[in-house]
């Protein structure tokens, strides 16, 4: 697909969301007559960047709805750091559908993600309620993994286990690792302890998500991938980093190459931060503005307080569209990475 | 990246060394500022330091920092040259908020007249720090505790003097540990000092250090001190509350915030309006809203969205006097999203196109709690402002009114629900002499109030002296 193709196909889908949204959601038809705009300002695909953005704190505080309530059937929440009330998002069937099955797309396609067992380095999602682990977890049932295929690390286990059945006979190959980016430290640490090797298959992928800050800080992403590379003895296209936004439900997996592609139903764009409704040059850091045109339960038109830089290219594995590079929050808005919640669990076992 | 080497100072004498580093990020420019460490050693030298300045006179002390204060006054002292240029990169703040800073502390903190003040309201008779007065059945006399250990905070660059003042003029020996957000201003005040006397006893015995949180070189120091003086957030002086001992004093400056509380007697006629609103302006822009007694949110009698108006009119030239100091990424991104919640909430926002202020016009108070600060703002409007009172409560110091006769009208119900201060709008950063600070008179806490009985024979003398019709007594001496 060309460039202008896909910016055609864009313009369609978010004209679309957007006078859905503004038909159907009373606070945010409020919102956008208050700023003086309405669907039909929206004409070319440079005019997306008019679309007024819903800032997370709202989402804590009103219950905002394009759906009748009874139709929904999930409320995702986002951990914060800065209230005791967490931000709610809520999905009908349809919304929550197109987001596990788009998804699934997403990292079958992108990250080539298929078959095997997964070893999820979390918590059991009967256990926990973080987006990072049920969302993920909803997705790879998607695309077909079973219960027999998929390992937790579980409160209360070691890492002794997951050895264990990381190295059994009757495991699923390939295997694929997935967990909170401040665990593979720990990880790893335990094997060099022990003296352990596990290796993985041709076709793993060690997936993280949930941001660069571990307690002891910035974990630096080419030192992990190299330690990965070597304790696991697989190549450094097979390690994954993902970029998860629970405010429209999407998490995004890294290319060969180590790109974040924003896959066509998500738009991205990097925002000065002393005026919102300005978009900074491509390229450029700014405030990432984050809109799903799947997402009908309501508008998933947000800023969740993430900054990073936001361009367009045709990358090296033959994918063209956006690509992000998430460079961590905005300070003032809290830690609300979900990640962060787990490492105390983490703490306990290994 | 930039980087500058500052001393630290024990008892007097100046400490050089590179191992210890503060570092600033303002946009891409990162500016290092290198110091010593202080070790157990140099807190083993304070503490056989002298202990108090007792036998200096509250006289001399005045005279002292009032020559401080006139070496401030000359705009082209070396030091205060310095002190602006590296204060402006550590403290953000724009040259001109600093300028009046250190013009407020030459002209005004190191004056007679204010550290007079000082002392004549917290003692009322102030000789009672150099001398017994008789009280009752009682002489009596204000001690130095000892020393002092002041932990400063950095939004407000004449504090840091003011809490020093407080140290010297009970005549304790002060150990000031400045807060990475002002290093400057009080070190550089205490290096004058060797400009104006190098052997004075406050000279000798001023002591401006810096450390890590929790380090072993703070609990060392908090094991030879009388007394610690905290200025900051809460995490500050919860921290120093488990820290101190029984019998330490413990003098707590907190994080409070403030209020305007306006009239509608301001539209009765435009040039009112306008006046009201360039003080509430001048009021927001001091210390860029860091300030304790800046004002979060202004109470308004209907109609509101009239002195919004001529506020957002009044900030456009304010701050074009006071220009704001540096605003972080994160910042100006807070302001904006401020804004859009605002909006989004259906409240009422102006601003200028930037974040340079916001006012934001809204219906609930539970909508200013996530306060950006940066010069914004939040307007209530109430029909009548005593619908604000319950609004009010220990955590705000100073409330600021449009009119005298508003003010003295709810002066009491304002006071009783827990502020310190009321004050006419315009006015809040101008602490008049004799106000008390935190609701108290902390120079009295400051020292040991000690007393020597009067004796029965005394006690005598002065019983008869007082039967004695009231005419002049000559006492002729004989022989």
């Amino acid at each position: 697909m060309k460039i202008e193709e896909l910016h055609t196909k864009k313009l369609k889908a978010f004209r679309q969301a957007f006078r859905w949204h503004y038909n159907n959601c009373n606070y945010y038809r409020r919102y956008c007559d208050q700023v003086g705009i309405k669907p039909d300002d929206i004409k070319g695909y440079e005019d997306l960047v008019k679309i007024p953005l819903i800032p997370s704190d709202a989402f804590r505080e009103f219950k905002i709805l394009s759906v009748p309530e009874k139709n929904i059937v999930l409320t995702l929440t986002s951990s914060t750091t800065t209230s005791k009330e967490p931000c709610k998002f809520p999905l009908d069937e349809v919304s929550l559908r197109r987001m596990m099955i788009s998804n699934a797309v997403d990292h079958r396609e992108v990250g080539e993600l298929s078959g095997g067992s997964i070893f999820m380095l979390t918590p059991d999602p009967e256990k926990s309620k973080i987006g990072l682990v049920t969302g993920f977890y909803r997705m790879i049932r998607i695309m077909g993994f079973g219960d027999q295929d998929v390992y937790f690390l579980g409160e209360g286990n070691d890492f002794g286990k997951l050895v264990k059945n990381l190295t059994s006979e009757d495991v699923k190959r390939p295997r694929h690792l997935y967990g909170p980016t401040f665990v593979y430290p720990h990880l790893l640490d335990y094997f060099e302890k022990n003296n352990i090797r596990p290796r993985l298959d041709e076709e793993s992928r060690v997936m993280m998500g949930g941001g660069w800050k571990g307690r002891e800080g910035k974990i630096s992403k080419a030192d992990l991938y190299r330690r990965l590379s070597t304790a696991f003895g697989i190549e450094k296209s097979q390690i994954r980093d993902t970029y998860g936004i629970t405010d429209i439900q999407v998490g995004m997996i890294e290319c060969e190459y180590h790109k974040t592609h924003v896959p066509p139903w998500i738009h991205l764009s990097a925002r000065d931060p002393q005026d919102l409704n300005r978009e900074v040059g491509e390229g450029e850091e700014g405030i990432l503005a984050c809109m799903s045109s799947l997402i009908q339960s309501y508008p998933a038109f947000t800023l969740p307080g993430d900054i990073g830089v936001v361009w367009e290219e045709e990358c090296d594995c033959g994918r063209i569209g956006q690509i992000v590079e998430h460079r961590g929050r905005v300070r003032a808005a809290g830690a609300r990475g979900c990640a962060l919640r787990l490492e105390d669990f983490v703490k306990s076992i290994g | 990246m930039k980087s500058f080497e500052i001393p630290l100072i024990i008892n007097g004498k100046i400490y050089r060394g590179k191992e210890q580093t503060l570092l600033y990020r303002l946009d891409k420019e990162e500016i290092k500022l290198l110091m010593p460490q202080i070790t157990e050693k140099e807190i083993e030298v304070l503490r056989k330091g002298q202990s108090s300045i007792h036998n200096t006179s509250v006289e001399d002390i005045i005279r002292f920092y009032e020559k401080v204060g006139r070496l401030w006054t000359d705009k082209n002292y070396a030091l205060r040259e310095r002190a602006l240029r590296l204060a402006r990169l550590t403290t953000g703040y724009h040259e001109a908020m600093l300028e009046r800073s250190y013009d407020i502390i030459s002209n005004e903190i190191l004056s007679r007249e204010f550290m007079e003040g000082i002392l004549e309201s917290n003692f009322l008779d102030k000789r009672v720090v150099d001398a017994w007065l008789e009280l009752k059945d009682t002489k009596l006399s204000a001690k130095p505790r000892g020393r002092i250990l002041h932990i400063l905070a950095g939004n407000a660059p004449p504090v840091s003097i003011v809490s020093m003042l407080y140290g010297s003029l009970t005549k304790n020996v002060n150990i000031l540990k400045f807060s990475s957000g002002d290093p400057i201003t009080p070190l550089f005040f205490v290096l004058s000092f060797r400009d104006v006397d190098r052997n004075h006893p406050i000279t000798r015995t001023t002591s401006v250090v810096y450390w890590r949180h929790d380090s072993s070189v703070e609990r060392k120091t908090l094991e030879i001190v009388d007394g610690v003086c905290v200025w900051g957030g809460y995490e500050s002086i919860s921290a120093f509350r488990k820290k101190t001992k029984p019998g330490q004093i413990l003098l707590e400056y907190g994080p409070r915030k403030s209020f305007q509380f306006i009239g509608r007697e301001i539209y009765n006629e435009d040039h009112l309006l306008k006046l009201t609103a360039e003080n509430a302006a001048h009021d927001l822009v001091l210390y860029d809203q860091q300030a304790c007694h800046s004002p979060q949110v202004a109470f308004v009698e209907e109609p509101a969205e009239k002195f919004c108006e001529a506020l957002a009119e009044a900030l456009k030239i304010e701050s074009k006097k006071i220009p704001k100091g540096y605003v972080s990424t994160d910042e100006h991104a807070t302001i904006s999203h401020q804004r859009l919640m605002a909006t989004f909430r259906g409240d009422k926002v102006y601003h200028p196109g930037t974040t340079e202020w916001t006012i934001i016009l809204t219906k609930k108070f539970e909508h200013t709690l996530n306060h950006p600060l940066s010069r914004t703002l939040f307007v209530i409007e109430v029909k009548d402002l005593r619908d604000a009172l319950r609004y009010v409560d220990p955590s705000v110091m100073v409330v600021a009114f449009s009119s005298k006769s508003r003010m003295d009208e709810l002066k009491d119900e304002v006071t009783l629900r827990g502020a310190d201060r009321v004050t006419l709008v315009g006015r809040m950063g101008y602490f008049p002499t004799g106000s008390p600070h935190e609701g108290r008179y902390d120079l009295s806490n400051l020292v040991r109030w000690v007393s020597r009985d009067l004796t029965k024979g005394e006690l005598k003398i002065r019983e008869l002296l007082n039967k004695l019709p009231k005419y002049r007594v000559r006492w002729v001496r004989v022989g």
